[in-house]
């Protein structure tokens, strides 16, 4: 296959080289916008002609050599702000801008026009401003001491991927339609006619300013190519220009037109506004497959120019580091990945099987290019041939945690569980980390993650949290009293539903809040339904809408719960009273009992149905407590066991818990076992994990190591292939693995710049292993310490 | 209902044979090959090994032991006489801190083959199965058979690992139950056979021998020891024999390793191949073709 050529290695340096700068250019438009028309407009027309205006005034980027066009800040990796939503304060600002690890640097110029310009206007009508105070005592109590956190607090809901409907119809035909749903509204029957009217002519408005944007680029280039001296520059200048002319106004015709057009899309979504997991391409080898083989054919491209353009297309994504984060939400999702999860792989709409030339094509090149955006995930069906999956494992064995594998059949069960059309189900995939979407028809934000293991902790203090010194949760009864596993077990699955009620009481709040301050038109005319029912994304127009919470500490409370099952109520080998005094202590002289629970407990990841059991009784719970509940969009709440960052910051506020964890260590993540209790090898691990109901879940995550050695030559690479096989088979949702010894990690610490390149698996999405922090580092070096 | 004496159990054994298996280590090995990987698999009996790393010298031990072969010392925290001892494990059932093991147990075949097929989804995606290894498996050879019975009767593919150093009429009476024989070779020529491995290997070239003649599938494994067995007149002598005796066409080399340092250590045994030479992959290439030249498919490293 083609080589990565001159041009894309040159692209990939500058994006990976490009430092992350705070850019106001944003914040400052939309500042005046407001300042100048608040008021004046419905809040969608408002949101919408800022967007417009926006569209119209940012500056545009060309780099060298560049073939795609479009960047959300005025160059790479220049993030702007969304101060209608968090307003980031001088201190804000001058925290992101020294932090070490991923600094956001700031300019004193920068902060000189958020001083006078930016944060006088918003200070105090910022969304997150309005709502923050509007939360109730209980939600700031568990949100504070570390059982909850939440993602509508600085970020909008996102977590949607786009599928093919544009392209067969451009934006032109798009606006043309909502206009024409505005002319059917039935204002003597509709009561919420007049509303519909004000989101669909904002959907229409966000046409324009896409349009309008791409067209202000045919022109720059246009300029460019008339003073370009070197003829085959000056013809690739010529084709963008009529690219851009051409997309996304009408349907693109070939690969460069397709390209660029999603590319718009993405650039489009993620700068009105700032949506978690960005705005993922989904399908991506699929979709771009009919015009990837026309161009091909009409001899426009060949298959090394076709790479070419593929790559520029992809690099596009590494220059857009997520949205600045600050406080708990830097805390839960601690990375510059800003998780675009695209798809390879997995079953066509109608049924077949979805591998062709550019699922192998894109295989290549998220080898080659080795960045940690886009995220790539392979939907791993039945019918998708062995070939490809081995070809997949190759890349897996390179360690960098890509691709991640999910079962496609198993993602199928799930959305036709919740009532999607099995055509809708196919078409669905992997948003963010692990989270099950339906791509193009769908809203399904992450609401926030819930510490399972601190709810054990509560269950053990009757309510009390020692680290804040408060009663947090509800009275449970005095543990020191309980007689039985059972009355251990009724406590926490009170304050597990305490917790739960608090927060979500919290998110039906959130969201409303976002559907009526923050609604996101453009991207509602993107997604299936929103035009149909006039509704914004974020108020449930979308086809289908689900509101996932994330578990995280499934492994730890599993084992610390099989633990105290064991040695307090089957062997009567310690009190209530001795356990509490011990994990109150943090296991200060407390050696033996810390062993003793540790060691001579069966614990979760070894396929032994003792703790096996806990697990799914525990989880079942969290499934049965959530699923369904109808969220404020209309939608519904579904369980997930997702931990991105959060099983450290979890593990910072959780004190010592009886599977002999120290306080403040990390948690478990995902559904992984505990760091270094699995000790029955990866088939038993894998067992375990398949116990959990996964088809009742919106996504769950599981990590598994493995030494180089192991995957060596063809055969390691079919047992690796055969191992995910069987994971599947058992209904599993997710594996992804890290290949990488712990001796080298511990190198990689010592010696940081001889290893600047080295990516490792978090947990849902790769990180630069420099970059995620001394304790993050020494948790995924845990991972591996008892392989050796 | 006879019993064996297993010293470990191998979940997702992927270097024994084709596809994901398990591998069971019986106790007990007639040889005494100086370059031996599983010392501890080399006595019939089972015993306790203690790792004084992790030993926090909570004394539960002590207090335990029936035969007072636990004591206390300092500064050496606490001492272990292996003389004293019966291999009775309540002080490995007691250990908090899971520093004393027991190398072998007794198990019955219907508790080996429940925990192996456990895994018997895994041997059906990946062409896999049980795989008996050691020690010298054969050594307990009623008890593989019963295993391999049992086994088989689930469709598990059962290869055995072995060094062929048994009765000849063993080999005759376990072949019909295993499907793969893993056989190694680890010289050519008696003597040196004898001065390495503690016997001479003419009863072993004869077995392999009767296997070949009764069709059974064999893939010879060889470890690759510089200076001892990698010299191309050894290796070619092999080559001879196995064309003209037998329908073997399939090696596998394995290139000598020490990881079993630390094993020797916990055994309180002599390591005698502290200064071996490791092969490189150069060594390994240049043994594989003197193979590949004679019309053998070889295999490096698993």
């Amino acid at each position: 296959m083609a080589k990565l050529t001159d041009r894309i290695l040159k692209l990939k340096e500058q994006s990976k080289n490009a430092e992350v700068w705070i850019d106001p250019e944003r914040a400052q438009i939309v500042t005046r916008f407001y300042s100048k028309n608040a008021g004046k407009y419905s809040i969608p027309v408002l949101r919408a002609r800022s967007f417009k205006n926006l569209m119209e005034k940012k500056e545009l980027y060309l780099g060298d050599d560049e073939l795609i066009v479009g960047e959300r800040g005025r160059a790479p990796k220049l993030i702007p702000t969304f101060p209608e939503i968090a307003s980031h304060s001088v201190e804000d600002l001058k925290v992101l801008d020294a932090q070490d690890p991923i600094p956001y640097h700031v300019s004193p110029k920068t902060m000189d026009i958020y001083e006078k310009e930016v944060i006088p206007y918003w200070e105090g009508s910022a969304l997150r401003d309005k709502m923050f105070n509007q939360l109730s005592d209980e939600w700031q109590t568990i949100y504070n001491c570390g059982l909850i956190t939440e993602t509508m607090e600085q970020r909008a809901p996102g977590s949607m991927a786009l599928d093919e409907r544009m392209f067969g119809m451009g934006l032109k035909k798009a606006k043309q339609e909502i206009e024409e749903a505005i002319e059917n509204l039935d204002f003597l029957t509709d009561f919420q006619a007049t509303d519909k009217r004000e989101q669909l002519t904002a959907m229409a408005i966000t046409c324009d300013g896409m349009m309008i944007y791409a067209k202000r680029y045919a022109d720059m280039l246009e300029n460019k190519a008339a003073r370009e001296t070197d003829p085959a520059r000056k013809k690739e200048l010529e084709k963008m220009a009529d690219v851009c002319r051409r997309v996304p106004e009408n349907k693109p015709r070939d690969l460069w037109e397709v390209l660029q057009m999603s590319w718009f899309m993405h650039v489009g979504v993620i700068t009105e506004s700032n949506g978690w997991d960005a705005c993922n391409a989904g399908h991506i080898d699929r979709h771009f497959y009919p015009y990837y083989q026309k161009s091909l054919e009409a001899g426009l491209l060949d298959q090394e120019s076709a790479k070419e353009l593929l790559s520029a297309w992809w690099i596009k994504y590494n220059n857009h580091p997520a949205p600045a984060k600050y406080g708990v939400s830097a805390l839960e999702s601690g990375t510059y990945n800003d998780f675009v999860n695209i798809s390879l792989g997995g079953i066509t709409k109608d049924g077949k099987d979805a591998v062709n030339d550019l699922s192998y094509i894109f295989l290549e090149i998220l080898d080659e290019i080795e960045f940690i955006q886009p995220q790539v995930h392979v939907l791993l069906s039945r019918m998708n041939p062995e070939h490809f999956l081995k070809e997949a494992c190759k890349v897996i064995r390179k360690g960098r945690g890509f691709p991640a594998m999910f079962n496609a059949e198993a993602l199928i069960e799930q959305q036709l569980r919740v009532g999607k059309t099995i055509s809708d189900a196919r078409g669905g995939g992997i948003c963010g980390c692990v989270e099950t979407t339906c791509y193009g028809k769908e809203a399904a934000p992450l609401i926030g993650y819930i510490n399972i293991a601190k709810i054990l902790e509560l269950a053990l203090q009757n309510g009390y949290d020692t680290r804040v010194d408060k009663q947090v949760g509800p009275k449970s009864g005095d543990a020191k009293d309980f007689k039985s596993y059972e009355a251990l077990m009724e406590a926490f699955k009170k304050q597990a539903q305490y917790v739960i009620d608090t927060k979500l009481r919290g998110s039906q709040y959130l969201i409303q809040m976002f559907a009526k301050y923050v609604p996101q038109p453009f991207l509602s005319v993107l997604i299936e339904g929103c035009v149909e029912s006039g509704k914004d994304y974020n108020d449930g127009g979308p086809k289908y809408n689900v509101s996932i919470l994330p578990g995280v500490g499934i492994g730890t409370v599993t084992d610390s719960l099989s633990a105290i099952k064991k040695h307090v109520f089957d062997e009567n080998n310690y009190s209530m009273g001795e356990v509490i005094d011990a994990l109150n202590a943090d296991w200060q002289n407390n050696e033996h009992m810390r062993l003793t629970f540790a060691n001579k407990t069966p614990r979760y990841g070894n396929d032994n149905d003792y703790a096996d059991s806990i697990m799914k009784e525990v989880s079942d719970f969290f499934i049965d407590t959530v699923d369904g509940i109808k969220d404020s969009r209309g939608g519904t709440y579904r369980m997930n066991m997702l931990p991105t960052t959060c099983h450290m910051y979890f593990g910072e506020v959780t004190g010592a818990t009886c599977d002999g964890r120290r306080a403040g260590k990390p948690l478990s993540e995902g559904i992984s076992p505990v760091q270094g209790a699995d000790l029955s090898g990866p088939t038993a691990s894998l067992k375990s994990a398949a116990k959990m109901d996964h088809s009742r879940t919106c996504g769950t995550l599981l990590n598994m190591k493995f030494l180089p050695d192991v995957l060596k030559g063809d055969t390691g690479i079919s047992k690796l292939a055969s191992l995910i096989r069987t994971y599947f088979t058992y209904g599993g949702h997710h594996i992804q693995f890290n290949v990488c010894d712990a001796d080298t990690l511990l190198l990689a610490q010592q010696t940081p710049d001889d290893y600047n390149d080295l990516i490792v698996r978090v947990a849902g999405y790769s990180d630069y292993f420099n970059v995620i922090g001394e304790n993050l580092q020494n948790e995924i070096i845990q991972r591996y310490a008892h392989e050796i | 209902m006879i019993e064996g004496n297993i010293f470990n159990i191998e979940h997702f054994a992927i270097h024994d044979g084709p596809g994901i298996r398990t591998t069971i280590f019986l106790k007990g090995c007639p040889m005494a090959c100086v370059w031996c990987h599983n010392p501890e698999g080399l006595s019939g009996k089972r015993h306790i090994v203690r790792s004084g790393k992790k030993c926090i010298v909570c004394i539960e031990c002590i207090k335990c032991c029936p035969q007072g072969a636990l004591e206390i010392s300092t500064p050496h925290g606490i001492v272990f006489d292996s003389e004293k001892c019966i291999a009775c494990g309540k002080c490995v059932d007691i250990c908090c801190a899971n520093a004393i093991e027991m190398v072998g147990g007794a198990m019955s075949p219907r508790q080996v083959a429940d925990i192996a097929l456990k895994d018997v989804t895994f041997y059906d995606e990946s062409g896999g199965g049980v795989t008996f290894s050691g020690g010298e498996p054969l050594f307990q050879w009623e008890f593989v058979r019963e295993c391999a019975i049992r086994l088989k009767e689930r469709g598990v593919h059962i290869a055995v690992e072995t060094s062929g150093a048994v009765k000849n009429d063993v080999i005759k009476h376990i072949a019909p139950h295993v499907d793969l024989f893993l056989y190694d070779l680890k010289h050519i020529d008696p003597a040196e056979h004898k001065k390495y491995c503690g016997m001479g290997n003419e009863n072993i070239l004869e077995n392999l021998e009767t296997l070949s003649a009764m069709g059974k599938e064999l893939i010879i494994r060889m470890v690759v020891i510089p200076g001892i067995n990698d010299a191309p007149e050894y290796l070619e002598r092999l080559c001879r024999f196995l064309k003209e005796t037998s329908g073997i066409r399939s090696v596998s080399l394995l290139p000598l390793h020490k990881s079993a340092v630390e094993k020797y250590k916990r055994l309180d045994k002599e390591f005698f191949i502290a200064d071996f030479e490791i092969p490189d992959d150069e060594k390994m290439e240049s043994v594989a073709e003197i193979f590949q030249n004679k019309g053998f498919t070889v295999q490096i490293g698993s």
